[in-house]
């Protein structure tokens, strides 16, 4: 490289090999908003939160909300760090534990920071997830939305007013909500930084049968209520949210898809082929690679069947027969494989 | 356009008056230049304010082989990328704002990743002396608050 036509002779900008006018250079790019975001929006999200305290004005722009949507939209696969797990009984003594998957040395942020928090003498449980947040309930009302990693958590109002039908069931472990509600959480940041909680609760009475849906927003803080006819059959338990959209499945065969930004129900019949099994047999339904899928154990297998595009009928991708590695390894129990499998020893056995 | 030239090929002139013969599906790799012919505001010859004939030359080989190797396979393109960038370490940041400038997407790309790369592991410290230094005497007296809380950062 010429060194000579590096330097202008007005000196206005001056760039050569010298350390002290490379300095120059990159005051230059950090003076220039534009080039920096190109820059930052590169870097990993770990350094990217430590650059905030460079400046204040690094300190608003990274805090930007487009630039973290631009960011996270970047970054999209973030390695899972680890799991939340909910405790098995309700006994006050037991507490979500968290298992990191990123060895035994990486601990992950404790989930307890929220103890004692709203009205708290029940058990606190984790009701879904949600790119990093959590959904918890501490007793039978008082939700609550925090972030583990930033150990940050709101306390949303009590959802109550209209939907007067919803009443917490209880059994002999404590209160709990009825097997036909949930609560989910539905976060994209990378389209918004606010979330939404949404409840689902199947009602049958008299009437008919409707869906009571309650949406908290982050955006507003408020609840809204809703209710819709349900689509027919029973609905199932799994419900997932992905896409915008939860979804779930009934026992007529009928698809359910709630829009949350649209607020709408949308009830569809499946074709009866690839036939869905019962809800017992379903050993995973979410969201995989980018796609919907529903693994189903049957005769000494599984099948994994993955939702087309329109929400129109369920693909069957691959069909599993598990008889050949059974009579290999004996110590697989034939019947725990067809009901409740430990999926994560099958793999290891597949593997 | 020029008789003397040959068809689709443009002339770019760098700051310190330098001229350049491009193909003009490379020239065009430029939004700034390609809105610029779309426009036909360009006569042959197009200038191209603040970049210098090195830099331009620099530029231009990046899209040369960029529209070359369309073709070729993505992971050759990359290693030039890597190599490109590298080479060009001491005018990394003439190179970008002459691709932010120019809009050249791909060395915009390529260039950024790079110093993404360069800072990713930096101290706090070390990015302000390199990105503020001329507001880091402001940085340090005016916002002593601000500087109590950051400081807890500092590695």
């Amino acid at each position: 490289m010429d060194c000579g036509k590096m330097t202008n002779s007005k000196g206005t900008l001056v760039i050569g090999y010298n350390s002290s006018e490379h300095t120059l250079a990159t005051e230059l790019i950090g003076s220039n908003v534009d080039i920096l975001i190109e820059i930052l929006t590169r870097v990993p999200a770990k350094f990217v939160i430590r650059f905030k305290c460079v400046s204040k004005d690094w300190f608003s722009l990274i805090s930007n909300s487009p630039f973290s949507c631009n960011h996270s939209n970047r970054h999209p696969s973030a390695l899972f760090s680890g799991l939340f797990i909910n405790p098995v009984t309700s006994f006050d003594d037991e507490k979500v534990k968290s298992v990191s998957l990123h060895g035994p040395h990486q601990s992950l942020p404790t989930s307890s920071f929220p103890d004692g928090v709203g009205c708290g003498s029940g058990t606190f449980r984790i009701e879904d997830s949600c790119k990093g947040l959590l959904l918890c309930l501490n007793g039978p009302t008082c939700f609550i939305v925090c972030n583990p990693t930033t150990q940050k958590y709101t306390v949303l109002p009590y959802h109550g007013g209209t939907t007067t039908s919803f009443v917490p069931f209880r059994n002999k472990f404590g209160v709990f909500l009825s097997s036909m509600f949930g609560g989910y959480l539905a976060f994209d940041p990378s389209k918004s930084p606010h979330y939404k909680v949404v409840l689902v609760s199947y009602i049958r009475n008299r009437d008919g049968c409707f869906d009571l849906i309650d949406i908290y927003s982050s955006e507003s803080t408020s609840w809204t209520h809703m209710r819709a006819a349900a689509p027919p059959g029973y609905p199932f338990t799994k419900k997932v949210f992905w896409n915008g959209s939860i979804h779930w499945m009934s026992y007529d065969n009928v698809y359910i898809q709630f829009d949350v930004d649209a607020e709408k129900l949308i009830g569809t019949p499946m074709p009866s082929n690839p036939k869905i099994l019962s809800e017992e047999r379903i050993w995973y339904f979410g969201e995989c690679c980018g796609h919907l899928l529903l693994v189903q154990g049957r005769d000494m297998g599984f099948r994994i069947l993955e939702m087309e595009r329109n929400y129109c009928y369920w693909i069957e991708k691959y069909q599993v027969n598990l008889r050949p590695m059974i009579s290999l390894f004996p110590e697989i129990e034939a019947d725990t494989c067809v009901t409740r499998p430990s999926l994560g020893k099958l793999l290891c056995y597949v593997l | 356009m020029s008789s003397s030239l040959e068809k689709n090929m443009l002339i770019l002139r760098s700051s310190d008056g330098e001229e350049f013969i491009v193909p003009e599906v490379v020239a065009v790799m430029s939004k700034a230049i390609k809105n610029m012919v779309e426009d036909e505001c360009a006569s042959n010859t197009i200038p191209v304010p603040n970049v210098d004939a090195n830099i331009l030359a620099m530029v231009i080989e990046f899209c040369k082989k960029h529209d070359e190797s369309e073709a070729e396979a993505a992971s050759d393109l990359k290693t030039f990328d890597s190599e490109f960038v590298n080479r060009g370490q001491e005018a990394l940041y003439d190179l970008i704002t002459a691709a932010n400038f120019r809009d050249v997407k791909e060395l915009l790309d390529a260039l950024c990743q790079n110093v993404a790369e360069m800072i990713k592991g930096k101290s706090v410290h070390h990015i302000r002396i390199q990105f503020l230094g001329y507001q880091l005497f402001e940085i340090l007296t005016s916002n002593f608050i601000w500087n109590i809380w950051c400081d807890r950062d500092f590695d």
